[in-house]
């Protein structure tokens, strides 16, 4: 499906939601619980605590459902509840070390399960490392895959902005992971 | 040399956010610079390191249990944007995290409403049973501590007396139930006294989203210090007075008040009723503004 049939698709199940509809809410988070959960895992590198903002981004929003604009995409709409939500999950939880809870791939040798392991605590690490600012746009980007307008839109950046942001953070992670670059 | 600006556009090529003629005509300027192929070999590592990040399987049970969570009524919300003569649809989407709506800050719980929220008229006898009950719902619980003294001035007959210290507070003098229809936000309060002191139960909707400001006025009270966050801006010394809400939409708290100290010392001296003023603000610009008076 593409993006536009996608965008269609999502303006119709939050009308639907708007007037009362709870199995068009149930679609919507069928089709975003995935990507709602790995962004917040990738932000907060605990899976506990992206199930939380998970669920707590999801109950926002439809709380909020009334204010959401239909020229904006669902998606971005949702993903920038689940940032804020996960920046807020992390300011309170400040001082909280991390805990890499990835599950290693175990079709792997122990030798490379070992090795990636290691090197997926070694990303993650170097994600924690980035500011909220920086963590928000490498995760966008790489892990949502999303493009600079897209970002700009979750982020309520101007696209200038995430362009030099995600230039920042990419050098900060290369310092980070300097063993692996 | 690549300057920060080339690396930028070469960047903007390496993630697909130029055109096709737009990348061309980059590469072919920086054909002959190796500074510029270790640029790009340097992006091209950090993607391919990004993607071992394996993917987290998503637990199970969490879709049904957000699905558990989706409210049951959306409908009140329509009835208030008409009551409030605006379309749905001028609303503004969720607001950045700096003026996130104050239920998700530290010490704030959420759980869901129970009922729409009533769109009578102000005037109209307020439902403060209903009120409790949605009160409940988005809370920020935080406990009062009454620790205070010179309640001794006050007479017995009219007052309660603290289950933690003993202190004496005058209920009558402190409760209070007002509300207010702005046209940059609608709130109702109530200040009651609970099991354990002084509650203000607050009921705001604002749209587009607005800040309410609740001062505490004078020496004696203060928000509670442990709800203290980013949000909760202090007053003099260690004493926070002044509480700032983000309101998007329809939002409910209980703030506890309890009174204040002065480097840790317990205040002296007798217990008036708090004087709470409001102010509705939005981009820092004073909108409306009222006090809370006991009744």
């Amino acid at each position: 499906m593409g993006k536009e049939q996608e965008k269609a698709r999502d303006g119709q199940l939050v009308l639907r939601g708007q007037q009362g509809d709870r199995q068009a809410l149930g679609e919507l988070v069928d089709h975003y619980h995935g990507a709602v959960f790995r962004l917040a895992f990738r932000m907060l590198g605990s899976r506990e605590d992206a199930a939380d903002v998970t669920q707590s981004t999801f109950l926002s929003a439809f709380e909020n459902l009334q204010s959401y604009r239909p020229e904006y995409k669902f998606f971005s709409w949702i993903y920038r509840i689940g940032v804020n939500e996960a920046l807020d999950f992390r300011r309170r939880r400040q001082g909280t070390e991390y805990l890499d809870e990835s599950l290693p791939d175990q079709s792997a040798g122990p030798e490379l399960v070992a090795r990636h392991g290691e090197l997926r605590k070694e990303i993650q690490a170097a994600l924690m490392q980035l500011n909220d600012d920086q963590r928000a746009v490498i995760v966008l980007r790489h892990f949502s895959e999303c493009s600079y307008g897209e970002i700009g839109e979750i982020l309520a950046l101007p696209e200038k902005t995430v362009k030099s942001r995600l230039f920042e953070a990419r050098r900060q992670l290369k310092g980070s992971l300097q063993g692996e670059v | 040399m690549l300057s920060d600006f080339d690396k930028q556009a070469l960047q903007a090529g390496f993630d697909g956010e130029l055109d096709a003629r737009e990348w061309r005509r980059l590469q072919d300027n920086m054909r002959d610079s190796e500074a510029a192929s270790a640029y790009l070999a340097e992006l091209e590592t950090i993607h391919q390191v990004l993607d071992g990040a394996q993917e987290v399987p998503v637990p199970s049970g969490l879709t049904d249990a957000i699905k558990q969570s989706i409210p049951a009524q959306r409908e009140v919300h329509h009835s208030r944007a008409t009551l409030r003569g605006k379309a749905p649809g001028a609303r503004r989407p969720l607001p950045p995290s700096g003026s996130k709506p104050a239920a998700a800050k530290p010490g704030v719980s959420r759980a869901q409403f129970g009922r729409g929220r009533d769109t009578r008229q102000p005037g109209a006898a307020v439902n403060w049973a209903g009120g409790l009950a949605l009160a409940a719902s988005l809370v920020m619980a935080v406990g009062l501590g009454v620790q205070f003294y010179g309640g001794s001035e006050l007479g017995m007959d009219s007052h309660m007396r603290s289950r933690m210290t003993g202190a004496l507070v005058d209920p009558a003098a402190m409760e209070a139930a007002q509300h207010w229809q702005w046209d940059a936000m609608d709130t109702r309060i109530r200040l009651m006294r609970s099991a354990a002191g002084l509650t203000l139960e607050l009921e705001a909707d604002a749209d587009p989203a607005a800040d309410l400001v609740l001062l505490v006025s004078g020496d004696q009270w203060r928000w509670r210090q442990d709800a203290a966050s980013a949000d909760l801006s202090t007053g003099r010394g260690a004493a926070p007075r002044q509480l700032r809400l983000a309101v998007n939409g329809e939002q409910r708290y209980r703030l506890e008040l309890e009174p204040a100290t002065r480097d840790g010392e317990i205040a002296q001296g007798s217990l008036p009723a708090p004087r709470i003023k409001l102010e509705v603000q939005r981009d820092g610009h004073l909108l409306d503004r009222a006090e809370i008076v006991p009744d």
